[in-house]
């Protein structure tokens, strides 16, 4: 049971090294009058509660107004309790073994602690506790001092929330800014990347497309050629046949008739034997220049090169036999030649003359042939600088459209009039080939309605000795 | 001493000319070669027994020529022996009145069988 607290109790009993600053704060009110003691305790602010040191579980002896305010406890509820009651579910129990520890061994502490009011409503209190000690040095009195906290602690405790809230949410933010910029950022690089995908796909797309139709179109230049190739190796069977159908004809005839003359006993005189024979010869000859042209067609058509027989060739000479050929032809046109010299040493080269016989058939059988019968107008000349001879073979028939044009020196391009005209042909690709394999040039130029002109350069490939000497 | 049986020979080529010539002297024939118009002109004036005509010719063809003889009634009882090769695809125009071939004659031919057509279509009088 606690006795009355009288100011003497109040009495500072501090040891003299007690540095506590309740024994500094009593110490400056000592010399007051002891009754001042009190007032002086219920008129602070802060709660005090003063303890019995001396008894058992040291029991309340005095608590002032402002206790009596913060706790909502009265002096006589209080009085003779230890202070524990003040204590809750939620108090730190590392306070309370704070105080208990300093108080066991007689010394003071300070701990912010959480108690209980008695509506049951907590509070943050600063408590500093303070022994009291008599002049002996002997404990009586623990004084406590507690500063109601609450209002600061929540403030601090919203401060805390708020600036953690705030760190929280600028961390977020930042956080969020950070996501949001990565996500941007990913999602730029996702757009380039799909968009890098769609022009990769859409060339790929492109490139399939082109290659696609690359191969279309090979496909069927494959498929023209093809049918070029037939269509030609069709036309030259039925050429060949015919050309040699008719020398065999005239060739077996008269042999049967110098036969039909053996057996009927007829007369055979020397003349008449070689009227017959020399155009058999010519026949056989014939035949036997077709077999070749046939062969040099087969070497062209399959892009080779033939073996060329060269020698001393007149070329202007054999250029009129050529037009000569065709103007024993019956309908044929008008054939001119021009020529500025007719020395053979001038026009001479050196060449194969069966292979350049049959360009000249080729280029000159063109002219005659889609000449719509106008003259063909042939020339040949000089280069004595370049050391050539062109030969230049003009016609004023239909012409060639410029988009043909390319095309006359192709394989197995040949015109469709062609089937109904005597004479195979090399065509004007072979006729392109030998005249390469010379070293020379053959052009073209043609005018729909006016006209083509053909023209074949031919180096002459002779030393000016040689040349005289042909 | 009679006419000799005609023969108009229709042919560009002078080798084969050259050769029925001689072939057709040798029988006593009568022959007449020409091409184009001036081989119509000759079957209409000279009214030939027989006409060997060639297929393939530059300026007109054995086709043309003979649908030309079929249309003028002065030549178009004159049998027409077509000179062509085997694998020549007889180009019988379906709306000529008569557009037909009397005889083939592919060539390459043999004397014998030159003279046996002869012998059918323009035969020789018995001496």
């Amino acid at each position: 049971m606690a006795r009355d607290l009288t100011p003497n109790d109040l009495l500072p009993g501090a040891v003299p090294d007690d540095r506590s600053e309740l024994s500094d704060g009593l110490d400056a009110i000592d010399g007051l009058d002891p009754s001042m003691h009190l007032l002086l305790l219920g008129s602070i602010a802060n709660s005090i509660v003063i303890s019995d040191a001396t008894q058992p579980d040291h029991p309340i002896i005095y608590v002032n107004p402002a206790f009596e305010r913060a706790t909502g406890y009265r002096q006589a509820e209080v009085q003779g309790r230890n202070c524990r009651f003040l204590q809750g579910p939620d108090t730190d129990r590392a306070a309370v073994a704070t105080m208990r520890e300093a108080l066991s061994h007689g010394q003071g502490c300070a701990v912010t602690i959480l108690n209980y009011r008695k509506d049951g409503s907590p509070f943050w209190q600063e408590l500093t506790l303070s022994p009291v000690r008599d002049l002996s040095g002997r404990l009586v009195h623990i004084v406590g001092i507690q500063a109601d906290l609450t209002v600061v602690r929540r403030v601090e405790e919203r401060e805390r929330g708020i600036a953690a809230e705030r760190l929280a949410t600028t961390e977020e933010r930042e956080r969020f800014a950070e996501e949001e910029r990565r996500l941007t950022e990913h999602a730029k690089h996702l757009a380039e990347e799909s968009q890098q995908l769609a022009e990769a796909r859409l060339s790929l797309a492109e490139e399939r497309g082109q290659r696609a139709e690359e191969a279309r179109r090979h496909a069927e230049g494959m498929r023209v050629e093809a049918e070029g190739a037939l269509r030609l190796k069709n036309d030259v069977l039925a050429m060949v046949a015919h050309d040699l159908r008719s020398p065999l004809t005239a060739l077996r005839g008269r042999l049967e008739i110098v036969q039909r003359r053996i057996t009927r006993g007829r007369e055979i005189t020397g003349d008449w034997l070689d009227g017959q024979v020399t155009p058999m010869i010519i026949a056989a000859t014939r035949m036997g220049d077709t077999l070749d042209e046939v062969m040099d067609v087969a070497q062209l058509w399959i892009g080779q090169p033939l073996v060329l027989h060269l020698g001393p060739v007149a070329m202007h000479s054999l250029v009129q036999e050529v037009m000569e050929s065709f103007a024993l032809r019956d309908g044929a046109p008008p054939i001119t030649f021009a020529a500025p010299t007719v020395t053979d040493a001038v026009f001479t080269i050196r060449a194969d003359a069966a292979r350049l016989a049959r360009v000249m058939q080729n280029i000159i059988g063109n002219a005659v042939k889609y000449g719509n019968g106008n003259a063909v107008a042939v020339a040949i000349s000089e280069d004595t600088a370049a050391d050539t001879v062109t030969i230049t073979v003009r016609d004023k028939g239909v012409g060639i459209a410029t988009a043909d044009q390319a095309q006359v020196f192709t394989r197995y391009y040949r015109a469709g009039t062609a089937l109904g005209i005597a004479g195979m042909g090399i065509g004007l690709a072979g006729a392109k080939s030998i005249v390469e394999q010379h070293g020379g040039t053959i052009t073209l130029v043609s005018t729909v309605g006016v006209g083509t002109v053909v023209t074949v350069t031919l180096p002459c490939g002779l030393s000016p000795e040689t040349r005289g000497a042909a | 001493m009679s006419l000799p049986v005609l023969v108009l020979v229709i042919d560009d080529d002078p080798e084969i000319v050259s050769f029925l010539a001689d072939a057709l002297a040798e029988e006593d024939y009568g022959m007449v070669a020409a091409t184009g118009e001036a081989a119509l002109t000759a079957a209409r004036d000279l009214a030939p027994a027989v006409i060997l005509l060639d297929l393939y010719m530059p300026q007109m063809s054995g086709v043309e020529v003979r649908r030309r003889l079929r249309t003028d009634p002065r030549t178009r009882t004159i049998p027409v022996v077509m000179m062509s090769g085997r694998d020549y695809v007889p180009q019988i125009d379906p709306n000529a009145v008569d557009d037909r071939e009397d005889d083939r004659l592919p060539k390459p031919f043999t004397l014998t069988t030159l003279y046996a057509v002869l012998t059918k279509w323009a035969p020789l009088p018995t001496p």
